[in-house]
């Protein structure tokens, strides 16, 4: 009985991970095709498309402006985000709930919805530059992120342990930083990276907020796309793959490390 | 060490209902005293004000007679061991029993020596590497007290520090603790629900009801002197005869229907009269004071007793007997209630 429940249940994890792993297989191969068009199957093994994406000034400047952008939102969001997870969680605040789902509710708002709204209010009407609204706007994709994976991890720990601490006379302020902060540490960086990821790629917020010396990364193999369909899309794709897992390993490694010593 | 004295000590969350009502005690140098009570009396908000981690509604808190009501809990110089233990997870042994040594910024050899004296004292020294996540409740309660001690407090609070231990690890560790109390001569406020624990380490004992005092006296005292009904239940007096004023013949004598129940304690506002099981008398062969004939309805043994709810005239009573031989349901006894051991109460 339970042997057949596995089986089944190895059938449907293989066909669930065939389904998302298939076409990021399909991708890698065709960006090493030596025909000039996204195709199947190859005719011959090619690393040009890979050395054309250093070719495109608007790749190169729109994944450092892509980067910067992530990491300034993402920062943000934290340093937002933590303190006002603290006070929602470790004080009586009148209406927390309420505050609770004011700061998720970006995720309820549709992202070109942001995106739209910021352009018309913020770059339009108050024509604040184009760079800030996009900080504010990937800010605004970010803070849920922390708010719930933040307050999760608040909620868990033990609100003695940080008691304690004062009794043993450290400052609340000292507490936040030498007892709160470590024990939340692990989950700090697993919202870091949903939040960076999710900025670094996000299309609707950057495709509005883009002006003629500021592009980011996606809307830019967007752009490209529409013009030229070659395999170095795909090129680009595999890297901003392998760039995404790199920095996964990098951080589970880090959260590892801690995970045996706790 | 230092003595505490709380005065009129009052606390309300909401404004409205208050949890603590016109608390006020004192704790000698090198005592140990513990609050008793059952969950929400108030004796956990009790110690938590006078650590200082919620402010109180209105009254004082002194050590050694000055006011530190106002005073932030970091500058308080208690020690304090929590029910969870609280021990920070991402610090070994050493560093959390080190932490209030570094906060107080003393230099680095002078915390080495007293952290390390502190895990000897404790039986520690072996485990200083460990983290919590690795030790047993009792090696984490252990470090919890090292902790707390490390610092040389002015006051030791322990909130229910034994309750998530298993039955026989806490009567070793409530010894260890007093010993240690003993040995340090340290002032210690101890939070608890468990009456025998509380009355086998306790100099004194605060027991709660609702919010105020209802008894603070030595454990001896409050055992065979129960001030109220209250206290005489939760220190397992399971005999109650309701008197009224119209009950009473003299100073001594109390009549319930056709008994006349002598008592050794004046019974002047006697509302009620309360014996302990096991210091009622069955078949007593000089059976003439205070007695009266019941009928035994059920009975349960408990290993070294037997006891029995009788039926009587005057009420049912609760009598434990040890003795090797039991005596069945349906059974005719004579009860004795020695006249020492029955206590009028007021409340």
């Amino acid at each position: 009985m339970l042997d057949r429940k596995n089986k089944t249940l190895t059938v449907i994890s293989i066909i669930i991970l065939a389904l998302i792993m298939l076409p990021l297989i399909l991708v890698v191969i065709t960006s090493f095709n030596t025909q000039s068009s996204i195709s199947l199957p190859i005719t011959g093994f090619t690393l040009s498309w890979y050395s054309n994406i250093f070719q495109q000034p608007d790749f190169i400047s729109g994944f450092e402006s892509s980067l910067i952008v992530a990491l300034i939102a993402s920062i943000s969001a934290l340093v937002i985000g933590i303190p006002a997870v603290y006070a929602l969680t470790r004080y009586n605040i009148h209406h927390a709930a309420w505050f609770q789902s004011f700061f998720l509710s970006p995720t309820l708002i549709p992202e070109i919805v942001i995106g739209f709204a910021l352009y018309q209010a913020a770059v339009i009407t108050m024509r604040i530059p184009v760079f800030i609204g996009l900080i504010v706007g990937h800010f605004l994709l970010c803070l849920p992120y922390v708010i719930r994976l933040i307050t999760a991890s608040m909620l868990l720990m033990d609100s003695h342990i940080e008691e304690a601490g004062w009794i043993c006379g450290c400052s609340r302020k000292k507490g936040f930083f030498l007892i709160v902060l470590p024990n939340i540490k692990a989950s700090i960086i697993a919202a870091f990276m949903m939040c960076f990821i999710n900025s670094f790629n996000n299309i609707p917020v950057s495709l509005f907020m883009s002006g003629p010396s500021l592009t980011m990364l996606p809307p830019s193999i967007l752009n490209y796309l529409q013009n030229n369909y070659d395999p170095t899309v795909s090129a680009i794709s595999v890297l901003l793959m392998i760039f995404t897992a790199l920095m996964m390993f990098l951080v589970e490694k880090a959260i590892g490390i801690k995970n045996i010593t706790e | 060490m230092a003595n505490l004295e709380v005065q009129n000590l009052a606390k309300s969350y909401d404004g409205k209902t208050k949890v603590l009502k016109d608390i006020s005690f004192a704790v000698n140098n090198g005592e140990l005293v513990s609050i008793l009570g059952p969950s929400g009396c108030g004796k956990t908000t009790t110690l938590r004000i006078i650590a200082g981690l919620i402010p109180e509604t209105a009254g004082q808190v002194l050590v050694n007679g000055k006011d530190i009501t106002k005073v932030p809990v970091y500058k308080r110089n208690f020690g304090m061991v929590f029910q969870s233990y609280a021990l920070f997870p991402h610090m070994n042994v050493f560093d959390n029993v080190a932490f209030g040594l570094k906060m107080r910024k003393l230099d680095k050899s002078a915390i080495k020596k007293r952290v390390t004296e502190m895990l000897a004292t404790t039986g520690l020294s072996q485990l200083s590497k460990q983290f919590p996540a690795q030790l047993s409740g009792g090696q984490q309660q252990r470090v919890s007290l090292a902790r707390a001690l490390v610092t040389n407090p002015e006051l030791l609070l322990m909130d229910e520090p034994l309750s998530n231990l298993d039955a026989k690890l806490r009567l070793k560790m409530r010894e260890e603790i007093r010993d240690l109390q003993q040995k340090l001569k340290m002032t210690v406020l101890f939070v608890t629900h468990d009456q025998q624990e509380c009355f086998a380490i306790s100099d004194k004992v605060l027991i709660m009801k609702q919010g105020r005092i209802d008894q603070f006296d030595t454990p001896q005292n409050i055992f065979h002197h129960p001030r109220t009904e209250y206290v005489a239940r939760f220190i397992g007096y399971d005999n109650f005869i309701t008197v009224t004023a119209a009950n009473r013949q003299d100073e001594h004598h109390i009549k319930v229907g056709e008994t006349v129940l002598n008592t050794v304690e004046p019974n002047q506002d006697a509302k009620v009269l309360t014996i302990r099981p096991e210091n009622i008398h069955l078949n007593l062969a000089d059976a003439s004071e205070n007695s009266f004939t019941g009928t035994i309805m059920s009975r349960e043994y408990l290993g070294q007793s037997f006891k029995y709810a009788i039926h009587s005239a005057i009420g049912d009573f609760q009598v434990e007997e040890a003795r090797q031989k039991m005596r069945s349901s349906g059974e005719e006894v004579t009860l004795t209630l020695p006249a020492k051991h029955l206590h009028p109460l007021s409340e």
